[in-house]
């Protein structure tokens, strides 16, 4: 009788031990899901890659408009600079220097056409283009620094020696301390010509036309000195 | 599009413009490029028509004939060049970037000259010439140092210009051209160390130019007179302190100076 009633006893709270860890179970699933960084980063994704097209898209719009704008502008510079240059190239001395400061009014984007014009020379296109240059720098100094820079620095036999007598020159009076090294090297390479013998070996360097000699040594080394004295800190 | 700082600019260089005297109205010349010393001759115009002289070829072959037998004496290449359209308004067009490209390219002098028909003292009808003269390495000194004048104008009276006679005597009146050649090369041989050739050039032109001066020397005359006498004493110099001459300038005692 009484085993009777201990095992309905056990059979009782075995009943209920099961239904209690079915409620457990039950409740465990109506209870909502806490997500680990994963899960989290999984769910924020769309809404991040989203923005980010809208922020990367918006910046590239921005740069492509700005990079079509700035073609548009240079090219309506060249159109307009076109008949300048031509001026530049063929006019007697007024003609060319009004042209060059004409030129000198567009600023930055007139200095490659006029580095070309003084790299190509001629006793009337070379000084009005130099002029033009000093004027650009005079407003905007790193403008002509660095074209004028890379002229000096320039050893492809391209230039004559009397464009590197501007860049020298052009780089003192816009006081371009930046370029104080390639003028130092410049200095030290002719300080290396002392006779008519020595010339071969450092006028390789420039355009055959005109020929460097002594005299132009002569100008060569005064125009550094100059720029030197300026360029030093 | 012109910024407005730069159109700043341009506007003041514009008023600038307008406001200094005239400058040079000159094309380029073709020729210049051409291999050693060069002496450039520009046009000789009327000043009223504008037009060229239609000698100038006969002029240039005769000018280089003048000049032939100073290219024997000095074992110089001299060679004239005609500048077609190249007419320079007065000596200062002759600025320092211009001098310094001439002076590059080996240009040692430049001649231009107007005409004018005129009337002299009796009312008969004459022909006023200016003629203008610029020796580039002298006129080089003038720009850098402030003397000697190296480009100037001299006046000249011709009964015609229509003769090729008339017109050399224009130019060459009294034996300028080889003066100023032998200074001018005498200069520009001296700033390239050449030390022998520029001594016998610059002692060449002093006897040349004390001819073309005559016996009332002008204070312009006698300036480059003074200029060329100083020059040829720094050979001497410069040749003794230069390590790289062995010529026989080093042998001389400094006080030999000059050209006596």
């Amino acid at each position: 009788m009484q085993d009777d009633a201990l095992s309905a006893a056990a059979e009782a709270a075995a009943a209920r031990e099961a239904r209690l860890s079915q409620l457990e179970q039950a409740i465990k699933k109506l209870q909502p899901k806490t997500r680990d960084r994963w899960e989290k980063l999984q769910a924020v994704t769309p809404l991040i890659s989203g923005l980010l097209v809208v922020i990367v898209g918006y910046f590239l719009t921005g740069s492509v408009n700005n990079a079509i704008q700035r073609q548009q502008l240079q090219l309506s510079n060249v159109r307009e600079m076109r008949e300048l240059l031509a001026q530049l190239n063929t006019a007697d001395a007024n003609q060319a220097e009004s042209a060059a400061f004409t030129l000198s009014a567009f600023g930055r984007p007139a200095v490659p056409a006029l580095v070309a014009a003084l790299a190509a020379g001629g006793e009337v296109r070379a000084p009005a283009a130099e002029g033009a240059l000093r004027t650009i720098g005079l407003n905007d100094p790193e403008a002509v620094c660095e074209p004028a820079r890379k002229l000096l620095d320039n050893r492809s036999g391209s230039f004559s020696w009397i464009a590197h007598l501007s860049a020298i020159r052009l780089l003192g009076d816009m006081e371009c301390r930046g370029a104080r090294t390639s003028v130092e090297a410049f200095a030290q390479a002719l300080g290396t010509v002392r006779n008519p013998s020595d010339l071969g070996a450092f006028a390789w360097r420039f355009a055959p036309d005109p020929p460097l000699d002594l005299d132009g040594v002569g100008r060569l080394k005064a125009e550094l000195e100059r720029t030197l004295k300026i360029l030093s800190p | 599009m012109p910024a407005p700082a730069g159109l700043a600019t341009l506007v003041l260089l514009v008023l600038l413009a307008v406001a200094a005297p005239a400058a040079a109205q000159m094309e380029p010349c073709v020729g210049i490029k051409e291999s050693g010393f060069k002496i450039l001759l520009d046009d000789i115009f009327e000043a009223a028509g504008g037009k060229a002289s239609p000698l100038m070829s006969s002029l240039l072959y005769r000018v280089s004939t003048n000049l032939e037998q100073l290219q024997v004496e000095s074992g110089l290449p001299l060679k004239v060049v005609r500048c077609a359209k190249r007419r320079p308004s007065d000596p200062s067009a002759f600025n320092r970037p211009l001098v310094e490209q001439l002076n590059a390219r080996q240009v040692i002098l430049e001649v231009w000259g107007t005409t004018a028909e005129a009337t002299d003292a009796a009312g008969a009808p004459v022909h006023e010439a200016i003629v203008g003269y610029a020796l580039v390495p002298v006129r080089f000194d003038e720009l850098t140092l402030g003397q000697p004048s190296g480009a100037f104008l001299l006046s000249r009276q011709a009964k015609s210009v229509t003769s090729l006679e008339e017109l050399v005597r224009l130019v060459d009146q009294s034996g300028e051209l080889a003066a100023y050649v032998a200074v001018s090369t005498g200069v520009r041989l001296l700033r390239s160390k050449e030390y022998d050739q520029a001594r016998a050039q610059l002692c060449r032109s002093e006897g040349l130019l004390a001819r073309v001066a005559g016996a009332a020397p002008s204070t312009r005359d006698k300036a480059l007179i003074g200029y060329v006498q100083r020059l040829a004493s720094d050979v001497v110099s410069q040749a003794k302190a230069d390590p790289a001459y062995t010529g026989v300038l080093k042998a001389l005692p400094i006080s030999t100076g000059g050209c006596r």
